[in-house]
């Protein structure tokens, strides 16, 4: 394992971003920052900046209007990174399927990695998805590395 | 000079996405311009659906209020088919309801505490938090959302154990709450954070039709639970809770000062179970019809629901006027005025729901 893997394993920045569920998986993730889950024990780190994150956490499905800046959002996010549906609407549209004012699930807008379901979801799930998360992570590293040597 | 700051729609004070154009001079804010509708999903169509389904529906209109959107959702459809839930009901569903506004103002207060620097309070009053979310999931299963509330009464009986249990988290959390409040009102350091921050004379409140505790800071006494009396409050009797400040500080206390009323009304409430026969639900013979609505009182204000019923199964219309559309209209002329450091400060003060505000 590198040093970059290890650092990144032991300690991911995540941001947070909420494009119109019903904020029910937005207070368990919360309540993950809480004491009684309390990521942050595991090194989690929560940012505001989307150039700092290594991982996106998706709330809710994307409404109409919020799907130019997710798609900004992700964008400014720096390679390698993985974005993770939390709920059954990031997931697949949950109960909101057949809304007008937003696009479905997450996935119709920018890739996803992992799939976190429940409506809502319980903080053991979103901890068990990041752990998820971290492996892709590298991955995804070690792949954009093979990469860089070959073309070298 | 003057600038431009664009402050949001995503922005680390908010988990939630709302932007405020804002045109300032050094520090000072001289124009304010809100936009929402960022998380527009366009509910209230849906909402033309199976009435008894809608009621899960209207629970993920916000997940913070969530059993009294359902409540008011149910009562109102109620009305238009002259249904009297049983008595067992009304009190499962007033003891749900205070419930929530625990957990609501805590985590309201906690946010506030947050966003002036206090982390470690904000710590505190999540963890006390956690003890309202194992209530509500011994009782119905589900931390956040409680799917508890049908069209006639509830699906979950509160049973002698669990009553029993309840009324000992009372005691817990009281006590808890009494800690939690002598660290917020004995802090000099918060008190002086707080205090002419953001002030709303009890004019403005009446101009701008604001509703909750952001009213009943400005010494406004309107709480739906007193004025108009649904459930259990026509017998349990609510004083409104009014501070006379009209600034962050007085918006916040409020809250404060309402968890121990909550936890009040709950004591109240569950010697009533006792006798109360063990009917849930009362199976309505006709279909929703006419044009009803219903307001309660929710964490933040006055909630409302419109019920339009066409003799079938599906409904109508229905239309939500939420507490905070109501309360929106306050930000603007507050920020106006105030330093750009206290912006998110203010916002916050209002308990700012934007998945209520967009539906
Ligand atoms: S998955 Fe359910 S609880 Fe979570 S945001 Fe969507 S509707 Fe709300």
């Amino acid at each position: 394992m590198s040093l970059t893997e290890l650092a990144r394993k032991k300690s991911p920045w995540v941001i947070h971003v909420g494009t119109g569920g019903c904020n029910g998986c937005d207070i368990e993730l919360l309540a993950c920052l809480a004491p009684r889950y309390d990521i942050s024990r595991f090194g989690v780190m929560s940012t505001g900046n989307p150039k700092h994150a290594d991982i996106m956490l998706v709330v809710g499905p994307v409404s109409l209007k919020y799907k130019e800046i997710i798609k900004n959002l992700y964008d400014q996010m720096p390679d390698p990174k993985v974005v993770i549906a939390v709920g059954t609407c990031a997931s697949t549209g949950g109960i909101y399927q057949g809304c007008y004012g937003h696009c479905g699930s997450v996935d119709k807008v920018i890739p996803v990695d992992v799939y976190v379901p429940g409506c809502n979801v319980r903080p053991e799930a979103i901890i068990d998805g990041l752990v998820l998360a971290l492996d892709i992570l590298n991955e995804k590293e070690r792949k954009l590395l093979s990469e860089k040597k070959g073309a070298a | 000079m003057r600038t431009v700051v664009q402050f949001g729609p995503q922005h680390p004070v908010w988990i939630e996405p709302l932007r405020l154009k804002l045109t300032l001079d050094g520090e000072v804010v001289k124009d304010a311009e809100l936009e929402a509708g960022y998380v527009h999903r366009g509910l209230e169509k849906k909402f033309e659906w199976d009435y008894n389904k809608a009621a899960y529906l209207s629970e993920r209109v916000c997940a913070i209020c969530t059993q009294h959107h359902s409540t008011c959702y149910c009562l109102a459809v109620e009305g238009t088919m002259g249904l009297e839930v049983p008595r067992r009901a009304a009190i499962i569903r007033t003891i749900m309801l205070e419930l929530e506004r625990l957990h609501s103002h805590l985590l309201a207060i906690g946010l506030t505490l947050e966003a002036i620097g206090f982390e470690n309070l904000f710590m505190q009053s999540f963890k006390d938090r956690e003890l309202v979310l194992d209530v509500f999931e011994r009782t119905t299963g589900n931390r956040v959302l409680h799917g508890i509330n049908i069209v006639g009464g509830v699906t979950r009986n509160i049973g002698p154990e669990m009553a029993k249990e309840i009324s000992s988290f009372c005691d817990v959390m009281e006590k808890r709450c009494h800690d939690l409040e002598k660290m917020v009102v004995n802090s000099y350091t918060i008190r002086q954070r707080m205090q002419g921050v953001g002030v709303m004379s009890q004019k403005m409140a009446e101009d701008l039709c604001v509703v909750g505790p952001v009213a009943r800071g400005s010494n406004v006494p309107y709480d739906v639970r007193a004025v108009a009396p649904y459930l259990l409050y026509k017998e349990i009797k609510v004083t409104p809770v009014v501070e006379k400040g009209g600034d962050c500080w007085a918006r916040t206390m409020v809250r404060v000062r309402e968890l121990f009323q909550s936890i009040d009304i709950i004591r109240q409430c569950l010697p009533l179970l006792d006798g109360a026969p063990d009917e849930l639900f009362a199976k309505s013979r006709s279909m929703p019809d006419g044009e009803n609505f219903a307001r309660v009182e929710a964490p933040r204000g006055e909630l409302f629901y419109f019920v339009r019923g066409k003799k079938s199964k599906e409904l109508d219309r229905v239309k939500i006027r939420t507490s905070t559309y109501a309360n929106g209209i306050g930000i603007v002329p507050l920020i106006k005025g105030a330093q750009l450091a206290d912006v998110g400060f203010i916002t916050i003060t209002f308990d700012p729901c934007i998945e209520c505000f967009d539906r």
